[in-house]
Protein backbone atom coordinates (compact mmCIF):
# COMPACT_ATOMS: atom_id res chain seq x y z
CA UNK A 1 0.00 0.00 0.00
CA UNK A 2 1.31 3.42 -0.91
CA UNK A 3 1.99 5.74 2.00
CA UNK A 4 2.37 9.47 1.53
CA UNK A 5 5.28 11.34 3.10
CA UNK A 6 2.89 12.80 5.67
CA UNK A 7 1.56 9.35 6.60
CA UNK A 8 5.08 7.91 6.80
CA UNK A 9 6.16 10.66 9.16
CA UNK A 10 3.11 10.11 11.32
CA UNK A 11 3.63 6.33 11.61
CA UNK A 12 7.34 6.83 12.27
CA UNK A 13 6.54 9.30 15.02
CA UNK A 14 3.88 6.99 16.48
CA UNK A 15 6.30 4.05 16.47
CA UNK A 16 9.06 6.03 18.16
CA UNK A 17 6.71 7.54 20.75
CA UNK A 18 5.28 4.16 21.77
CA UNK A 19 8.77 2.63 21.79
CA UNK A 20 10.17 5.30 24.08
CA UNK A 21 7.21 5.44 26.45
CA UNK A 22 7.27 1.64 26.77
CA UNK A 23 11.02 1.65 27.34
CA UNK A 24 10.85 4.27 30.06
CA UNK A 25 8.20 2.21 31.83
CA UNK A 26 10.13 -1.05 31.46
CA UNK A 27 13.34 0.56 32.75
CA UNK A 28 11.56 1.62 35.94
CA UNK A 29 9.72 -1.68 36.42
CA UNK A 30 12.79 -3.87 35.89
CA UNK A 31 14.97 -1.55 37.99
CA UNK A 32 12.60 -2.17 40.90
CA UNK A 33 12.80 -5.93 40.33
CA UNK A 34 16.60 -5.67 40.13
CA UNK A 35 16.72 -3.76 43.41
CA UNK A 36 14.70 -6.49 45.12
CA UNK A 37 17.10 -9.09 43.69
CA UNK A 38 20.14 -7.05 44.80
CA UNK A 39 18.95 -6.72 48.38
CA UNK A 40 18.34 -10.46 48.46
CA UNK A 41 21.77 -11.08 46.92
CA UNK A 42 23.41 -8.88 49.56
CA UNK A 43 21.77 -10.90 52.30
CA UNK A 44 23.03 -14.22 51.02
CA UNK A 45 26.36 -13.53 49.34
CA UNK A 46 29.76 -14.45 50.66
CA UNK A 47 32.05 -11.46 51.31
CA UNK A 48 34.95 -12.87 49.26
CA UNK A 49 34.49 -15.67 46.78
CA UNK A 50 38.01 -16.96 46.42
CA UNK A 51 40.05 -19.04 48.75
CA UNK A 52 37.28 -20.24 51.02
CA UNK A 53 39.61 -22.73 52.68
CA UNK A 54 42.16 -20.49 54.28
CA UNK A 55 43.92 -17.14 54.48
CA UNK A 56 44.78 -15.20 51.36
CA UNK A 57 48.32 -15.60 50.03
CA UNK A 58 50.94 -12.96 50.68
CA UNK A 59 53.57 -11.55 48.30
CA UNK A 60 55.46 -12.51 46.22
CA UNK A 61 52.50 -13.41 44.05
CA UNK A 62 52.44 -15.77 41.12
CA UNK A 63 50.17 -15.52 38.09
CA UNK A 64 46.44 -16.08 38.73
CA UNK A 65 46.89 -15.85 42.47
CA UNK A 66 43.47 -16.83 43.85
CA UNK A 67 41.55 -13.97 45.40
CA UNK A 68 44.10 -11.37 44.36
CA UNK A 69 42.68 -8.37 42.52
CA UNK A 70 44.97 -6.46 40.17
CA UNK A 71 43.80 -2.88 39.79
CA UNK A 72 45.25 -1.45 36.59
CA UNK A 73 45.32 2.26 35.75
CA UNK A 74 46.45 3.80 32.50
CA UNK A 75 47.58 7.39 32.96
CA UNK A 76 48.63 10.09 30.56
CA UNK A 77 49.32 13.51 32.11
CA UNK A 78 47.19 12.93 35.21
CA UNK A 79 49.04 14.82 37.96
CA UNK A 80 45.88 16.68 38.97
CA UNK A 81 43.88 13.56 39.76
CA UNK A 82 45.91 10.40 40.13
CA UNK A 83 46.75 10.74 43.83
CA UNK A 84 43.03 11.12 44.58
CA UNK A 85 42.43 7.82 42.79
CA UNK A 86 45.28 6.08 44.64
CA UNK A 87 44.02 7.49 47.96
CA UNK A 88 40.63 5.91 47.38
CA UNK A 89 42.27 2.54 46.63
CA UNK A 90 44.33 2.80 49.80
CA UNK A 91 41.08 3.08 51.78
CA UNK A 92 39.66 -0.08 50.19
CA UNK A 93 38.50 -2.67 52.70
CA UNK A 94 39.54 -5.50 50.39
CA UNK A 95 43.13 -6.21 51.40
CA UNK A 96 44.34 -8.59 48.70
CA UNK A 97 45.13 -6.35 45.79
CA UNK A 98 47.95 -4.97 43.74
CA UNK A 99 47.72 -1.61 42.03
CA UNK A 100 49.65 -1.17 38.79
CA UNK A 101 49.90 2.13 36.92
CA UNK A 102 50.91 2.36 33.27
CA UNK A 103 52.36 5.80 32.69
CA UNK A 104 51.77 6.30 28.99
CA UNK A 105 54.69 8.67 28.32
CA UNK A 106 53.30 11.51 30.44
CA UNK A 107 55.09 14.82 30.22
CA UNK A 108 53.69 16.46 33.34
CA UNK A 109 55.46 14.47 36.06
CA UNK A 110 52.83 11.76 36.59
CA UNK A 111 55.57 9.12 36.86
CA UNK A 112 57.44 11.03 39.56
CA UNK A 113 54.21 11.68 41.45
CA UNK A 114 53.34 7.97 41.53
CA UNK A 115 56.90 7.05 42.55
CA UNK A 116 56.67 9.55 45.41
CA UNK A 117 53.34 8.01 46.37
CA UNK A 118 54.94 4.55 46.51
CA UNK A 119 57.60 5.87 48.91
CA UNK A 120 55.10 7.76 51.07
CA UNK A 121 52.56 4.90 51.23
CA UNK A 122 54.35 1.56 51.41
CA UNK A 123 51.13 0.00 52.76
CA UNK A 124 49.62 0.13 49.26
CA UNK A 125 50.93 -2.62 46.98
CA UNK A 126 51.60 -0.17 44.13
CA UNK A 127 53.89 -0.31 41.11
CA UNK A 128 54.32 1.96 38.11
CA UNK A 129 55.67 1.20 34.64
CA UNK A 130 56.47 3.83 32.07
CA UNK A 131 55.83 3.35 28.36
CA UNK A 132 58.65 4.67 26.17
CA UNK A 133 56.20 6.51 23.91
CA UNK A 134 52.49 7.31 23.92
CA UNK A 135 51.03 4.03 22.69
CA UNK A 136 47.36 4.55 23.60
CA UNK A 137 45.24 3.48 26.56
CA UNK A 138 44.38 0.00 25.31
CA UNK A 139 47.97 -0.84 24.38
CA UNK A 140 49.29 0.45 27.71
CA UNK A 141 46.76 -1.68 29.62
CA UNK A 142 47.64 -4.67 27.43
CA UNK A 143 51.28 -4.22 28.39
CA UNK A 144 50.35 -4.47 32.07
CA UNK A 145 48.03 -7.41 31.51
CA UNK A 146 50.57 -9.41 29.51
CA UNK A 147 53.59 -8.82 31.72
CA UNK A 148 52.84 -7.58 35.22
CA UNK A 149 49.41 -8.68 36.43
CA UNK A 150 49.26 -11.49 39.01
CA UNK A 151 45.61 -11.45 40.10
CA UNK A 152 42.81 -13.91 39.49
CA UNK A 153 40.67 -10.83 38.88
CA UNK A 154 41.44 -7.56 37.15
CA UNK A 155 39.77 -4.23 37.88
CA UNK A 156 40.35 -1.37 35.45
CA UNK A 157 40.24 2.17 36.75
CA UNK A 158 40.65 5.57 35.14
CA UNK A 159 43.12 7.95 36.75
CA UNK A 160 40.36 10.52 37.37
CA UNK A 161 38.08 8.03 39.13
CA UNK A 162 37.71 6.96 42.74
CA UNK A 163 36.20 3.90 44.36
CA UNK A 164 34.25 3.30 47.54
CA UNK A 165 36.01 1.21 50.24
CA UNK A 166 33.63 -1.69 49.55
CA UNK A 167 33.78 -1.53 45.76
CA UNK A 168 36.32 -4.30 45.20
CA UNK A 169 34.85 -6.68 47.78
CA UNK A 170 31.35 -6.16 46.41
CA UNK A 171 32.53 -6.73 42.84
CA UNK A 172 34.13 -10.04 43.75
CA UNK A 173 30.93 -11.33 45.34
CA UNK A 174 29.38 -11.58 41.85
CA UNK A 175 32.07 -13.98 40.64
CA UNK A 176 30.67 -16.73 42.87
CA UNK A 177 28.68 -17.56 39.71
CA UNK A 178 31.20 -19.28 37.39
CA UNK A 179 29.41 -17.90 34.33
CA UNK A 180 30.11 -14.29 35.26
CA UNK A 181 32.95 -12.96 33.12
CA UNK A 182 32.73 -9.26 33.91
CA UNK A 183 31.09 -6.90 36.37
CA UNK A 184 30.18 -3.33 35.43
CA UNK A 185 30.34 -0.75 38.18
CA UNK A 186 27.80 1.88 39.14
CA UNK A 187 29.70 4.94 37.93
CA UNK A 188 28.58 8.30 39.20
CA UNK A 189 29.56 11.79 38.17
CA UNK A 190 31.22 13.95 40.80
CA UNK A 191 29.36 17.00 42.02
CA UNK A 192 29.37 19.92 39.63
CA UNK A 193 26.70 22.63 40.09
CA UNK A 194 26.83 23.75 36.43
CA UNK A 195 24.16 22.85 33.87
CA UNK A 196 26.67 20.57 32.15
CA UNK A 197 27.52 18.88 35.44
CA UNK A 198 23.86 18.26 36.35
CA UNK A 199 23.15 17.05 32.81
CA UNK A 200 25.96 14.49 32.95
CA UNK A 201 24.97 13.38 36.44
CA UNK A 202 21.35 12.82 35.36
CA UNK A 203 22.41 11.08 32.19
CA UNK A 204 24.66 8.70 34.12
CA UNK A 205 21.91 7.99 36.66
CA UNK A 206 19.44 7.15 33.91
CA UNK A 207 21.97 5.20 31.87
CA UNK A 208 23.09 3.06 34.77
CA UNK A 209 19.49 2.52 35.88
CA UNK A 210 18.72 1.09 32.44
CA UNK A 211 21.63 -1.32 32.90
CA UNK A 212 19.58 -2.98 35.63
CA UNK A 213 17.12 -4.15 32.98
CA UNK A 214 19.87 -5.31 30.64
CA UNK A 215 21.55 -7.17 33.48
CA UNK A 216 18.34 -8.95 34.48
CA UNK A 217 17.63 -9.93 30.87
CA UNK A 218 21.28 -10.97 30.33
CA UNK A 219 21.79 -8.69 27.36
CA UNK A 220 24.41 -6.28 28.67
CA UNK A 221 27.38 -5.93 26.35
CA UNK A 222 28.83 -2.52 27.24
CA UNK A 223 31.12 -2.32 30.25
CA UNK A 224 32.91 0.96 30.73
CA UNK A 225 36.49 1.51 31.77
CA UNK A 226 35.79 2.72 35.30
CA UNK A 227 35.96 0.08 38.05
CA UNK A 228 35.00 -2.78 35.75
CA UNK A 229 36.14 -6.17 36.98
CA UNK A 230 37.01 -9.20 34.86
CA UNK A 231 38.32 -12.70 35.35
CA UNK A 232 41.92 -12.75 34.23
CA UNK A 233 41.43 -16.16 32.58
CA UNK A 234 38.74 -14.64 30.34
CA UNK A 235 40.97 -11.70 29.40
CA UNK A 236 43.71 -14.13 28.42
CA UNK A 237 41.26 -16.12 26.34
CA UNK A 238 40.14 -13.10 24.30
CA UNK A 239 43.64 -11.71 23.92
CA UNK A 240 43.09 -8.59 26.06
CA UNK A 241 42.10 -5.20 24.60
CA UNK A 242 41.70 -4.49 20.91
CA UNK A 243 43.88 -1.56 19.93
CA UNK A 244 42.26 -0.81 16.59
CA UNK A 245 39.15 0.93 17.97
CA UNK A 246 38.73 4.23 19.79
CA UNK A 247 36.80 2.77 22.74
CA UNK A 248 38.90 -0.10 24.03
CA UNK A 249 36.56 -0.76 26.99
CA UNK A 250 33.47 -1.34 24.83
CA UNK A 251 35.64 -3.39 22.48
CA UNK A 252 36.76 -5.66 25.30
CA UNK A 253 33.30 -6.23 26.71
CA UNK A 254 31.71 -7.01 23.35
CA UNK A 255 34.65 -9.28 22.52
CA UNK A 256 34.00 -11.24 25.70
CA UNK A 257 30.29 -11.28 24.90
CA UNK A 258 31.10 -12.73 21.47
CA UNK A 259 32.37 -15.86 23.27
CA UNK A 260 28.72 -16.48 24.16
CA UNK A 261 26.90 -14.47 26.77
CA UNK A 262 25.26 -17.49 28.39
CA UNK A 263 28.61 -18.79 29.64
CA UNK A 264 30.41 -15.42 29.70
CA UNK A 265 27.90 -13.09 31.31
CA UNK A 266 28.36 -9.40 31.85
CA UNK A 267 26.43 -8.08 34.82
CA UNK A 268 25.79 -4.66 36.23
CA UNK A 269 26.40 -4.27 39.96
CA UNK A 270 24.63 -1.30 41.53
CA UNK A 271 26.56 -1.74 44.77
CA UNK A 272 29.96 -1.55 43.07
CA UNK A 273 30.23 2.21 43.32
CA UNK A 274 32.80 4.47 41.68
CA UNK A 275 32.90 8.16 40.90
CA UNK A 276 34.44 9.94 37.98
CA UNK A 277 34.80 13.50 36.74
CA UNK A 278 32.43 14.78 34.11
CA UNK A 279 33.87 16.81 31.26
CA UNK A 280 34.15 20.51 31.96
CA UNK A 281 33.12 22.15 28.70
CA UNK A 282 30.55 21.77 25.95
CA UNK A 283 33.29 21.25 23.37
CA UNK A 284 34.83 18.45 25.45
CA UNK A 285 31.40 16.84 25.87
CA UNK A 286 30.83 16.86 22.09
CA UNK A 287 34.27 15.34 21.54
CA UNK A 288 33.74 12.67 24.21
CA UNK A 289 30.31 11.62 22.93
CA UNK A 290 31.50 11.49 19.36
CA UNK A 291 34.35 9.22 20.43
CA UNK A 292 31.98 6.95 22.37
CA UNK A 293 29.53 6.79 19.49
CA UNK A 294 32.21 6.17 16.92
CA UNK A 295 33.72 3.43 19.09
CA UNK A 296 30.32 1.81 19.64
CA UNK A 297 29.68 1.74 15.89
CA UNK A 298 33.15 0.34 15.25
CA UNK A 299 32.56 -2.49 17.68
CA UNK A 300 29.01 -3.25 16.59
CA UNK A 301 30.19 -3.45 12.97
CA UNK A 302 33.13 -5.60 14.01
CA UNK A 303 30.90 -8.05 15.88
CA UNK A 304 27.86 -7.70 13.61
CA UNK A 305 27.51 -11.49 13.36
CA UNK A 306 25.92 -11.46 16.83
CA UNK A 307 23.03 -9.22 15.74
CA UNK A 308 19.91 -11.32 15.06
CA UNK A 309 21.97 -14.48 15.56
CA UNK A 310 20.01 -17.57 16.61
CA UNK A 311 23.10 -19.28 17.99
CA UNK A 312 22.21 -20.84 21.33
CA UNK A 313 25.36 -19.51 23.02
CA UNK A 314 23.79 -16.03 22.95
CA UNK A 315 20.68 -14.97 24.80
CA UNK A 316 17.79 -13.95 22.56
CA UNK A 317 17.49 -10.72 24.53
CA UNK A 318 20.97 -9.78 23.32
CA UNK A 319 20.71 -10.78 19.67
CA UNK A 320 17.08 -9.94 18.93
CA UNK A 321 16.53 -6.99 21.24
CA UNK A 322 19.54 -5.21 22.75
CA UNK A 323 21.89 -5.05 19.78
CA UNK A 324 19.22 -4.19 17.17
CA UNK A 325 17.84 -1.58 19.58
CA UNK A 326 21.31 -0.05 19.94
CA UNK A 327 21.27 0.57 16.19
CA UNK A 328 17.62 1.65 16.00
CA UNK A 329 18.08 4.22 18.75
CA UNK A 330 20.88 5.84 16.76
CA UNK A 331 18.65 6.08 13.70
CA UNK A 332 15.85 7.49 15.82
CA UNK A 333 18.23 10.14 17.05
CA UNK A 334 18.75 11.27 13.48
CA UNK A 335 14.99 11.70 13.11
CA UNK A 336 14.58 13.65 16.35
CA UNK A 337 14.41 17.09 14.66
CA UNK A 338 11.64 15.81 12.37
CA UNK A 339 9.72 14.37 15.32
CA UNK A 340 9.96 17.63 17.23
CA UNK A 341 8.89 19.58 14.18
CA UNK A 342 5.81 17.36 13.99
CA UNK A 343 4.94 17.75 17.67
CA UNK A 344 5.37 21.53 17.66
CA UNK A 345 3.41 21.97 14.45
CA UNK A 346 0.45 19.80 15.52
CA UNK A 347 0.44 21.44 18.95
CA UNK A 348 0.44 24.86 17.31
CA UNK A 349 -2.34 24.26 14.79
CA UNK A 350 -4.57 22.49 17.30
CA UNK A 351 -3.83 24.67 20.33
CA UNK A 352 -3.47 21.35 22.18
CA UNK A 353 -0.59 21.11 24.65
CA UNK A 354 -1.41 17.56 25.84
CA UNK A 355 1.55 15.86 24.18
CA UNK A 356 4.13 18.39 25.31
CA UNK A 357 2.81 18.50 28.88
CA UNK A 358 2.62 14.69 28.91
CA UNK A 359 6.21 14.39 27.72
CA UNK A 360 7.39 16.90 30.33
CA UNK A 361 5.47 15.10 33.11
CA UNK A 362 6.79 11.68 32.04
CA UNK A 363 10.44 12.74 31.93
CA UNK A 364 10.22 14.70 35.19
CA UNK A 365 8.47 11.87 37.04
CA UNK A 366 10.95 9.37 35.62
CA UNK A 367 13.83 11.50 36.87
CA UNK A 368 12.25 12.00 40.31
CA UNK A 369 11.70 8.25 40.74
CA UNK A 370 15.29 7.61 39.64
CA UNK A 371 16.55 10.09 42.23
CA UNK A 372 14.38 8.91 45.10
CA UNK A 373 15.03 5.21 44.52
CA UNK A 374 18.77 5.68 44.08
CA UNK A 375 20.70 3.70 46.69
CA UNK A 376 23.68 6.00 46.92
CA UNK A 377 22.27 9.46 47.50
CA UNK A 378 21.98 11.23 50.79
CA UNK A 379 18.72 13.04 51.72
CA UNK A 380 20.17 16.52 51.08
CA UNK A 381 21.47 15.41 47.71
CA UNK A 382 18.09 13.91 46.83
CA UNK A 383 16.33 17.17 47.61
CA UNK A 384 18.81 19.24 45.63
CA UNK A 385 18.64 16.95 42.59
CA UNK A 386 14.83 16.90 42.82
CA UNK A 387 14.91 20.65 42.23
CA UNK A 388 17.06 20.17 39.17
CA UNK A 389 14.76 17.36 38.00
CA UNK A 390 12.05 19.94 37.30
CA UNK A 391 14.16 21.33 34.47
CA UNK A 392 15.69 18.00 33.40
CA UNK A 393 13.28 17.79 30.45
CA UNK A 394 14.78 20.95 28.99
CA UNK A 395 18.44 20.25 29.71
CA UNK A 396 18.18 16.81 28.10
CA UNK A 397 17.72 18.64 24.80
CA UNK A 398 21.35 19.71 25.15
CA UNK A 399 22.39 16.06 25.29
CA UNK A 400 20.15 15.21 22.31
CA UNK A 401 21.88 17.97 20.39
CA UNK A 402 25.32 16.67 21.40
CA UNK A 403 24.37 13.13 20.39
CA UNK A 404 23.00 14.38 17.09
CA UNK A 405 26.30 16.13 16.33
CA UNK A 406 28.09 12.89 17.24
CA UNK A 407 26.05 10.72 14.91
CA UNK A 408 26.33 13.19 12.04
CA UNK A 409 30.12 13.22 12.44
CA UNK A 410 30.08 9.41 12.50
CA UNK A 411 28.08 9.35 9.26
CA UNK A 412 30.58 11.70 7.67
CA UNK A 413 33.26 9.13 8.48
CA UNK A 414 31.08 6.15 7.60
CA UNK A 415 33.52 4.90 4.97
CA UNK A 416 36.29 4.56 7.57
CA UNK A 417 33.77 2.92 9.92
CA UNK A 418 32.62 0.30 7.44
CA UNK A 419 36.11 -0.46 6.13
CA UNK A 420 37.28 -0.68 9.76
CA UNK A 421 40.32 1.49 9.32
CA UNK A 422 42.66 1.38 12.28
CA UNK A 423 41.96 4.28 14.62
CA UNK A 424 43.77 3.21 17.78
CA UNK A 425 47.06 4.68 18.92
CA UNK A 426 47.96 7.85 20.78
CA UNK A 427 45.61 9.40 23.27
CA UNK A 428 45.25 12.51 25.36
CA UNK A 429 43.23 12.84 28.54
CA UNK A 430 40.49 15.48 28.65
CA UNK A 431 41.14 18.53 30.80
CA UNK A 432 40.92 17.46 34.45
CA UNK A 433 39.43 19.54 37.22
CA UNK A 434 40.70 17.60 40.24
CA UNK A 435 37.66 18.06 42.49
CA UNK A 436 37.87 17.21 46.15
CA UNK A 437 35.43 14.49 47.13
CA UNK A 438 34.58 13.79 50.75
CA UNK A 439 32.53 10.67 50.27
CA UNK A 440 31.69 8.38 47.37
CA UNK A 441 28.08 8.09 48.49
CA UNK A 442 26.97 11.63 47.83
CA UNK A 443 24.84 13.59 45.44
CA UNK B 1 6.02 37.42 8.21
CA UNK B 2 7.43 36.08 4.97
CA UNK B 3 9.62 33.51 6.78
CA UNK B 4 6.70 32.49 9.00
CA UNK B 5 4.58 31.85 5.91
CA UNK B 6 7.27 29.70 4.34
CA UNK B 7 7.69 27.75 7.58
CA UNK B 8 3.96 27.24 7.92
CA UNK B 9 3.61 26.14 4.30
CA UNK B 10 6.57 23.73 4.53
CA UNK B 11 5.31 22.28 7.80
CA UNK B 12 1.85 21.83 6.31
CA UNK B 13 3.26 20.01 3.31
CA UNK B 14 5.50 17.83 5.50
CA UNK B 15 3.20 16.94 8.36
CA UNK B 16 -0.33 17.45 6.97
CA UNK B 17 -3.34 18.44 9.03
CA UNK B 18 -4.79 15.12 10.08
CA UNK B 19 -5.88 16.19 13.54
CA UNK B 20 -8.06 13.14 14.20
CA UNK B 21 -5.10 10.87 13.66
CA UNK B 22 -2.98 13.00 16.00
CA UNK B 23 -5.65 12.89 18.70
CA UNK B 24 -5.85 9.09 18.38
CA UNK B 25 -2.11 8.86 18.87
CA UNK B 26 -2.21 11.08 21.96
CA UNK B 27 -5.02 8.96 23.40
CA UNK B 28 -3.09 5.76 22.76
CA UNK B 29 0.07 7.14 24.35
CA UNK B 30 -1.97 8.21 27.36
CA UNK B 31 -3.40 4.70 27.70
CA UNK B 32 0.01 3.03 27.41
CA UNK B 33 1.41 5.51 29.95
CA UNK B 34 -1.36 4.83 32.46
CA UNK B 35 -0.86 1.05 32.20
CA UNK B 36 2.91 1.30 32.56
CA UNK B 37 2.80 3.82 35.41
CA UNK B 38 0.40 1.54 37.28
CA UNK B 39 2.87 -1.34 37.03
CA UNK B 40 5.72 1.01 38.01
CA UNK B 41 3.75 2.04 41.08
CA UNK B 42 3.05 -1.58 42.03
CA UNK B 43 6.68 -2.66 41.67
CA UNK B 44 7.85 0.45 43.55
CA UNK B 45 5.60 -0.41 46.49
CA UNK B 46 6.85 -4.02 46.36
CA UNK B 47 10.46 -2.80 46.27
CA UNK B 48 10.00 -0.48 49.23
CA UNK B 49 8.20 -3.14 51.26
CA UNK B 50 10.67 -5.90 50.48
CA UNK B 51 13.92 -3.93 50.60
CA UNK B 52 13.25 -1.51 53.39
CA UNK B 53 10.96 -3.54 55.62
CA UNK B 54 11.26 -7.28 55.03
CA UNK B 55 14.97 -7.67 54.22
CA UNK B 56 16.06 -5.11 56.83
CA UNK B 57 14.05 -6.99 59.44
CA UNK B 58 15.71 -10.22 58.34
CA UNK B 59 19.10 -8.52 58.56
CA UNK B 60 18.36 -7.21 62.04
CA UNK B 61 17.50 -10.73 63.19
CA UNK B 62 20.73 -12.22 61.79
CA UNK B 63 23.63 -9.83 62.33
CA UNK B 64 26.18 -12.00 60.53
CA UNK B 65 25.23 -10.76 57.07
CA UNK B 66 26.57 -7.69 55.31
CA UNK B 67 24.50 -4.54 55.88
CA UNK B 68 22.47 -3.07 53.02
CA UNK B 69 23.81 0.12 51.48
Amino acid sequence: MYLSVQQSIFYLFAFVSVLYVTHLGLYLITANLYDIWLYRHKQTRKPFVSDPLGPMPMPPYTQHTPGLVSVIISAHNETKVITRSLDSLRKSRYPYMEVIVADDASQDGTLQLVRDYIVRHPDLNLRVYRMRKNIGKGAALNCLLRRYVHGEFVMTLDADSIVHPDTIGNALSYFADPNIAGVAANVRIMDDPTVLGVLQKFEHMIGYRSKKMYSLLNCEFVIGGVASTYRMSVLERVGYYDTDTVTEDIGLSIKITSLGNRTHRMVYAADVVAMTEGVASFRALVKQRYRWKYGSFQNIIKYRHIILSLDTQYSRALTLYRLPMALISELVLLLAPLAWGYVLYMTFIQYNLTLIIGAYATVTLYMLITIWLDENLRPVGRLRLSGYALISYFIFFIMDFVQLIGIIRCLRRSHALVTQQNTGGRWTSPKRIGRKVQHVYEA
Amino acid sequence: MFIADILHHTAHLTFGRNTAQFKQLVAMLALVSVILWSIVLLTTVARILLCHVWYRRQYASSRTNMPPI
